[in-house]
């Protein structure tokens, strides 16, 4: 039988009935659900948890503005006076007045970017750099001065003025890097001229390590590139940005030695507002 | 040591007292960070022709067109010595700076566009050439005192740009020039650690207009 022919019964109209009411109450439900949620609070009770579960803490602000760049700038001054200070024994004797120097300078540096600091608002920042010194400078002075599992350098002099060059060529491109950063006219000035001040230190130090003239530039590549680079005072047209390998230590049992990478400062390097100093 | 032309370069006598110069440093950073103060208070509603930019304004323009004029002429100046009787370390040592010069005036081209003028700085060719040509130890002092130079005007030249591309090319072109001022001081035969890395130059300043 077709039921689509057949005429309809009494029942049949009672249960459309029924399913109009059903229809208006599923509208007020939805209706009132809408007004519900609309005069509800806007907070979000975030992810559910099962359980007791410690409440979240929010990280603090990291943004990286004038004061930030100018506070990480005097932490790796700081970080270059305490290292070199290190360094010093192990560098030869002919290097002192130039370790000196640089002791000086960056002395002096650290000092004013800390000024400059104060004067826009900021807490200046008096101790070495926290990433620096956190793995930098210890893989540098293990190589060095060896530790348990690392034999000391074959050629700690070596070593020391290496150490200084690369450090110096960071300062440099650090404070490059820091130019476009920086807000103000005044302030990339500022950035520069120490950048400009590290880069001859790169360069005297250079001449040191390398000599003379065989430290003035690169004449001929050599086919096989050494193992610890050679260091030129004139090593490229431009300031470069890229970073460098600085090489230090004994050979190891399959003739390798400690490769630590340079690269200037960064969201894990710079110092923020909220950053603590240890020193 | 020869002492270059007066007004131009004034870097010939390189060594100075090194406490002078902290206090220089110290004082300028100081004195900079001073001089901002009122324009950072007001950055937030600063007009907009104050704002930190990254292509280069008109006035910046002038500037890196200034900028560009004063490396041509450095490019023509070491051409010059190029063309005399050198030792082979210090044409090799020349060669690379002329060559440097030549690459920061291509590089400000770049950035200055159709109004790049593509010409040396006449009257800082016409005073320092006769050194540029004459004998090995006066032409090297010379030249230092030249880079010495090319580095204070680019520094303050990074003080007055407000285009940050502009001071970013010119900062890396600054790093350069401070290492070819020691490799020159070196050829030129200091030997006081001081300098080598004091840079007490007059910077050079654009013409009027």
């Amino acid at each position: 039988m077709n039921h689509l022919t057949q005429p309809p019964h009494a029942g049949d109209a009672e249960r459309r009935l029924d399913r109009r009411q059903l229809f208006r109450l599923g509208g007020l439900t939805v209706t009132t659900a809408a007004l519900v949620a609309a005069c509800g609070g806007t907070e979000s009770p975030g992810i559910g948890r099962v359980g007791v579960a410690p409440t979240t803490t929010d990280l603090p602000d990291g943004s990286v503005d004038d004061v930030v760049l100018l506070r990480t700038a005097a932490s790796i001054q700081h970080t270059m006076i305490d290292l070199y200070g290190e360094l010093r024994s192990a560098a030869p004797s002919s290097a002192s007045a130039l370790i000196d120097l640089l002791i000086a300078d960056h002395t002096a540096d650290a000092e004013a970017l800390n000024s400059a600091v104060a004067e826009l608002g900021g807490e200046p920042f008096e101790c070495g750099n926290p990433r620096l010194e956190e793995l930098t400078v210890p893989a540098i002075l293990g190589a060095i001065n060896g530790d348990g599992a690392v034999a000391p350098s074959d050629d700690p002099a070596r070593d020391a003025l290496n150490t200084m060059f690369a450090m110096e060529t960071y300062i440099a491109e650090s404070h490059q890097a820091f130019v476009p950063m920086l807000s103000a006219p005044a302030l990339r000035q500022a950035a520069i001229t120490i950048g400009g001040e590290a880069a001859r230190h790169a360069a005297v130090l250079a001449l040191e390590i390398t000599g003379r003239p065989d430290g003035y530039l690169e004449i001929e590549a050599p086919a096989e590139p050494p193992q610890i680079p050679t260091a030129y005072a004139l090593s490229s047209l431009y300031g470069q940005l890229g970073g460098q390998t600085l090489v230090v230590g004994a050979q190891d049992e399959v003739g390798q030695r400690q490769n630590i990478a340079l690269a200037s400062p960064s969201f894990n390097t710079f110092v923020y507002e909220f950053t603590d100093g240890t020193c | 040591m020869p002492d270059p032309a007066p007004a131009v370069i004034d870097a010939a006598d390189v060594a100075s007292p090194h406490g002078l110069r902290r206090r220089l440093v110290g004082a300028g950073l100081v004195g900079l960070a001073g001089s901002l103060l009122p324009g950072l208070a007001t950055r937030a509603g600063a007009a907009p022709d104050e704002a930190p930019v990254r292509q280069p304004t008109e006035d910046d323009l002038v500037l890196l067109r200034f900028a560009q004029q004063a490396e041509l002429a450095a490019v023509s100046l070491y051409t010059t010595a190029l063309s005399t009787e050198l030792g082979p370390v210090t044409e090799a040592v020349l060669g690379r700076v002329r060559d440097a010069h030549l690459a920061y005036s291509q590089a400000l081209g770049a950035e200055i566009g159709r109004t790049a003028p593509g010409s040396p700085a006449a009257d800082l060719v016409t005073e320092l050439e006769p050194a540029f040509a004459g004998p090995q130890s006066g032409m090297i002092s010379t030249a230092l005192g030249l880079e010495n130079t090319l580095v204070a005007t680019h520094t303050q030249l990074i003080g007055t740009l407000r285009s940050s591309n502009a001071a970013k090319l010119i900062a890396s072109v600054v790093i350069a020039e401070s290492r070819h001022a020691v490799v020159l001081a070196d050829l030129s035969g200091v030997t006081e650690v001081d300098a080598y890395v004091v840079n007490d130059a007059t910077p050079l300043e654009p013409a009027e207009g």
